[in-house]
């Protein structure tokens, strides 16, 4: 078997769906390396293809294949790997945290009796030293009372604790990578919080390796080392998480950075630059650029020809797919400040020309 | 323009056998307990708080879809029914609400067209045909196709749907709009579209704007002033600007340090509660955050309700710490923002 | 707009979906069959008189008691009718009657359905634990003790079927009413002044239909059943009428000379109620399977 970099190396993946239009890509020629320990962030909106990405390395996907490509773990193409050998690496080799804990947790069961399960299938613990090890795995986490919450249900723990759980179980094998799917996207910030420094703590602990799948930039920037970001499928960008948001290669990075509020800021100071229109559907994804058709610098070649991804930076892995994106790097206050000034420049003159009832067509002034 | 006064809004639960054996009564969950706000004319008052904290029960009481067990709401100076049935048709037209989830806000089974048209028929008795123009004007309004309204919600996108929801909102020209997690359920390249549209309609239409949301950062930029909920109570009213200041309540502190930060750099005070929200059937006495605050007093805070404490610019918490001791103790969460080097968040 | 009864139809699914619903009912074998079964027999019910070679009570002494033959088809009977006509002539009797029996308790049911879920409260649980008395008690045994109060005849099997399937019917649309009714577009309306006939027939009614579709046509197979089985009985549709129940009970005292004259009135009611049934789970799995993926 030939020799593959990284611990998980995913390579020109491409995941399709079966619909009644026939098969559509969902991915699309997807690369992507995790060094052991590292972890790195999967970040896209709805529609980006993160998920599909996640469950295709699990070999989870329902009505859905991998068209090309492989799944490369420890040297092994994990898209073509027996069943009987997935079982293996499930869960013992790479674990998988869900958005929702409790369509993970078998209602019936007491947490501490599955927390056990999963340490006499894979560590061949016995029973006694199991659900030892499983209150222990619950301290791991800071679970308060450990032994009362390992007698309990899982309905019985609140959001937090019942990721927390999740997290506790899906290191209790201590797996050299582990995946994790919107896992604090259902909680609330304050939790969020906490679960964020736990596994940070426990990561940096174990040197387990990280594929971090969400949308929130926010949750990135605090918990990963590299970044990729998906739009429609296709990764526009991958980066060390410092480059990426110092300066944001893509029109869409920039765009997504650009369109949320930060904190403290407020709309009569400025005006939020909303990328224009919509992710396109299945099916539906342009020729050229996927970008291109919301793309502020969009120019002719972005929509005729389908940029491919480009080595941006050789000594820390910048990776970009646009076509545009020398002139974004180069012109440090050039294309990328004067995109991004001009949109707001220019939806607060459009505001102003409305006020005054100016030449824009008069969209908004309708009175009944 | 819009007057909450002392609301509460309990809801009855089951009582348990126990409690039938004792001839007890069921204790109620207390959703909103105790809420005094006030929003003027043309101002955004922003609603933040985490799940479990009333903030969706307080706007459902205010437009009826709830029923309020104490206090008073006024709009305009009129106080209004808490049954919704009991409101006139004219109080309605100018109450609105757009909700969280675009999803369920519209009828799969009508036409955006036969949708919008519905306020103008049952609350402005338009005709048909006037109605059908207003529609089309509608559409233009919030930057939709007008042919739209031939389309089935299913035929439109999760953000196109939400400005179907906000322009049946804005049908009647509300004084009072209530836009409850109006872009939580969205993509984030689409939400700050829709804060926008919300913006601009409320310029051109002189509407009061309750904007409820659990993202402080996304009520910090929308609204003039915020009102900070905790297990149906209010911890902080603060003008927008001020509330990313100390002295902070020490529920916002937690608040602020708990925002991940799209700033890999920012050196971010780490202020973590333990615990969980409490349950709203049985709260804590005294400061109900006294169980999970990091600055807790003493005794007191369990003991004794909390004063509201007013400070110079005007921000009021509802705290035993006094003001002075709160601002000597926290540091500057924020980083205090120009438009170029505010901090991320997403 | 304003009437409801004539805006329903159009009302049953997203426009462009009403065509594919047969589309899709043939696109699979089990219900491309149960519908083309009862498609055969409702053009039986239209067009019975035109197809049928004898007057539904002619009696041809001199060919009585025949068996299935190239004049008698499905044979003669006792008094010398001919079977076949008997059975194509009986498909209208008891299409419409228990078509209708159905319409009727649908009406009904999605009233009560629509009231019951809709206010819940006490009047809920009044209008649903009075019906569960109802249900607790076999259909048959509800139906014999109706008859045996309102007498037989053909308004009372009416009756009859109003009866024992608007209890099942309500509960089916009051369980969706229950689901639809804390949705966001409902509370829109509230908010929007919209009044209550509206907000019932207008906005919940149409998420309903799906439901009500399957479960009408469910009903309706075992409508079939019901007045078959009363005129089995003798306690319904009296001769006589070409009631395919009445046929099997009037053909039971003959079965060991004349089996012919059972077994074609049985087979029809066997064959029309697994037809209509097929097509109801037909439809049950185009709106379960076939809207998740719109």
């Amino acid at each position: 078997m030939e020799s593959k970099p990284g611990l998980l190396h995913v390579e020109d993946l491409t995941v399709a769906y079966h619909t009644g239009a026939g098969w559509l890509e969902a991915v699309r020629d997807f690369t992507l390396t995790i060094a052991p320990g590292q972890t790195y962030g999967l970040v896209g909106e709805s529609g980006s293809g993160k998920s599909t990405i996640a469950l295709t390395i699990m070999r989870y996907l329902r009505n859905g294949r991998s068209r090309q490509g492989a799944v490369w773990f420890n040297g092994r193409n994990l898209l073509t790997l027996p069943p009987h050998d997935m079982a293996h690496i499930w869960g013992k080799e790479i674990s998988f945290v869900p958005q929702d804990p409790l369509s993970a947790l078998n209602p019936s069961l007491r947490i501490g009796e599955q927390i056990a399960e999963v340490l006499r299938q894979h560590l061949h613990l016995d029973k006694k030293s199991a659900a030892a090890r499983a209150i222990a795995l619950l301290d791991m986490v800071r679970i308060p009372d450990p032994p009362r919450v390992a007698a309990s249900y899982p309905h019985q723990l609140s959001g937090g604790m019942q990721q927390r759980v999740m997290i506790a179980m899906a290191l209790s094998t201590e797996p050299p990578l582990l995946i994790l799917d919107e896992p604090t996207t259902n909680l609330d910030v304050t939790t969020q919080a906490a679960v964020l420094d736990l596994l940070r703590e426990l990561i940096a602990a174990r040197q387990t390796a990280v594929l971090y799948v969400t949308h929130n930039l926010g949750v990135v920037a605090q918990v990963c080392d590299r970044v990729a970001v998906l739009y429609a499928g296709e990764l526009v960008e991958d980066a060390p998480t410092h480059a990426l948001y110092r300066q944001p290669l893509h029109p869409y990075t920039q765009g997504l950075l650009d369109s949320v509020p930060q904190l403290g800021q407020h709309k009569a100071q400025i005006q939020l630059a909303a990328i224009p229109g919509q992710i396109p559907a299945l099916g539906q994804r342009p020729t050229g650029c996927v970008f291109a058709p919301r793309c502020p610098l969009a120019v002719e070649i972005c929509h005729a020809e389908r940029p491919f991804l480009d080595t941006a930076a050789a000594e820390n892995g910048r990776f970009v797919r646009c076509h545009r994106w020398p002139e974004i790097a180069a012109g440090e206050g050039g294309v990328k400040k004067e995109g991004r000034r001009e949109r707001k420049r220019e939806e607060g003159r459009g505001k102003r020309r409305r006020e005054e009832g100016g030449e824009r067509r008069d969209c908004c002034r309708w009175r009944i | 323009m819009l007057q909450v006064a002392d609301l509460s809004v309990y809801f009855a639960t089951r009582r348990s056998l126990a409690q039938m054996a004792r001839g007890q009564a069921a204790p109620p969950v207390k959703a909103v307990d105790g809420i005094n706000l006030e929003a003027a004319r043309q101002q955004t008052l922003g609603i933040v708080g985490e799940s479990g904290s009333g903030k969706t029960t307080l706007a459902r009481a205010i437009i009826g879809l709830a029923e309020r067990t104490a206090g008073d709401i006024r709009l305009l100076g009129l106080s209004l029914p808490p049954k919704l049935s009991r409101r006139h048709k004219d109080l309605l037209q100018q109450l609105q609400y757009v909700f969280q989830n675009p999803e369920e806000a519209l009828n799969p089974y009508l036409t955006v067209g036969e949708t919008l048209r519905r306020p103008f028929i049952t609350l402005a008795q338009h005709t048909r045909a006037e109605a059908d123009t207003a529609v089309q004007q509608l559409l233009t309004a919030v930057r939709l196709p007008a042919t739209y309204a031939q389309r089935l919600p299913s035929q439109l996108s999760g953000g196109e749907k939400q400005r179907v929801a906000i322009a049946r909102a804005f049908a009647t020209h509300p004084d009072l709009l209530i836009a409850d997690e109006a872009v939580s359920a969205l993509d984030v390249s689409v939400q700050a579209s829709i804060l926008n549209l919300l913006s601009e309609l409320q310029h051109e239409h002189h509407n009061t704007l309750l904007f409820i949301s659990h993202d402080l950062a996304v009520v910090g930029y929308l609204a003039d002033e915020i009102a900070v909920v905790y297990v149906g109570q209010l911890m902080e009213v603060a003008a927008a600007a001020a509330l990313f200041a100390p002295p902070y309540h020490p529920y916002t502190e937690a608040l602020l340090s708990s925002i991940p930060l799209a700033t890999p750099d920012a050196a971010q005070q780490q202020i973590r509660l333990q615990g969980d929200v409490p349950s709203q059937i049985n709260k804590p006495s005294g400061c109900p955050f006294h169980p999970r605050c990091p600055r807790y007093l003493g005794e007191i805070c369990a003991r004794e309700t909390p004063p509201w404490q007013t400070h110079a610019n005007g921000k009021r918490i509802f705290c035993h710490i006094p003001l002075s001791e709160l601002t000597r103790q926290q540091a500057q969460l924020i980083p205090l923002e120009t438009p170029e080097t505010g901090v991320n968040t997403l | 707009m304003t009437s409801n009864g004539s805006s329903l139809p159009t009302q049953l699914s997203p426009p462009s979906s009403r065509r594919s619903i047969l589309r899709e009912l043939f696109a699979r074998p089990a219900s491309a069959l149960g519908t083309t079964i009862f498609l055969l027999f409702v053009l039986l019910a239209i067009c019975g008189p035109l197809l049928a070679p004898y007057e539904l009570n002619q009696q041809i002494y001199s060919d009585a008691r025949q068996a299935p033959s190239a004049t008698h088809w499905f044979g003669t009977d006792n008094l010398g009718r001919d079977v076949f006509s008997r059975v194509i002539l009986g498909a209208r009797d008891i299409l419409t009657l228990s078509g209708l029996g159905t319409l009727l308790a649908v009406l009904s049911g999605v009233t009560f359905g629509l009231i019951s879920g809709y206010y819940g409260g006490l009047l809920d649980e009044l209008i649903m634990r009075f019906f569960d008395s109802l249900l607790a008690m076999p259909a048959l045994l509800l139906a014999l003790l109706l008859l045996g109060i309102l007498g037989p005849a053909v308004s009372s099997v009416m009756i009859v079927i109003v009866v024992v399937y608007t209890p099942i019917v309500a509960r089916v649309v009051r369980s969706v009413v229950l689901s639809v009714k804390t949705k966001a577009f409902v509370e829109a309306a509230r908010i929007q002044g919209e009044s209550l006939w509206r907000i019932l027939f207008r906005e919940i009614l149409p998420s309903v239909l799906p439901a009500l579709a399957v479960e009408a046509s469910l009903r309706f197979s075992y409508a079939i059943f019901l007045v078959a089985s009363l005129g089995f009985l003798g306690v319904g549709v009296q001769p006589p009428s070409p009631n395919w129940g009445l046929m099997v009970n009037e053909a039971r005292q003959h079965v060991s000379q004349l089996p012919w004259a059972l077994y074609f009135p049985a087979g029809a009611i066997a064959i029309v109620v697994i037809g209509v049934n097929l097509m109801a789970d037909g439809l049950k799995r185009v709106w379960q399977g076939g809207t998740v993926g719109k």
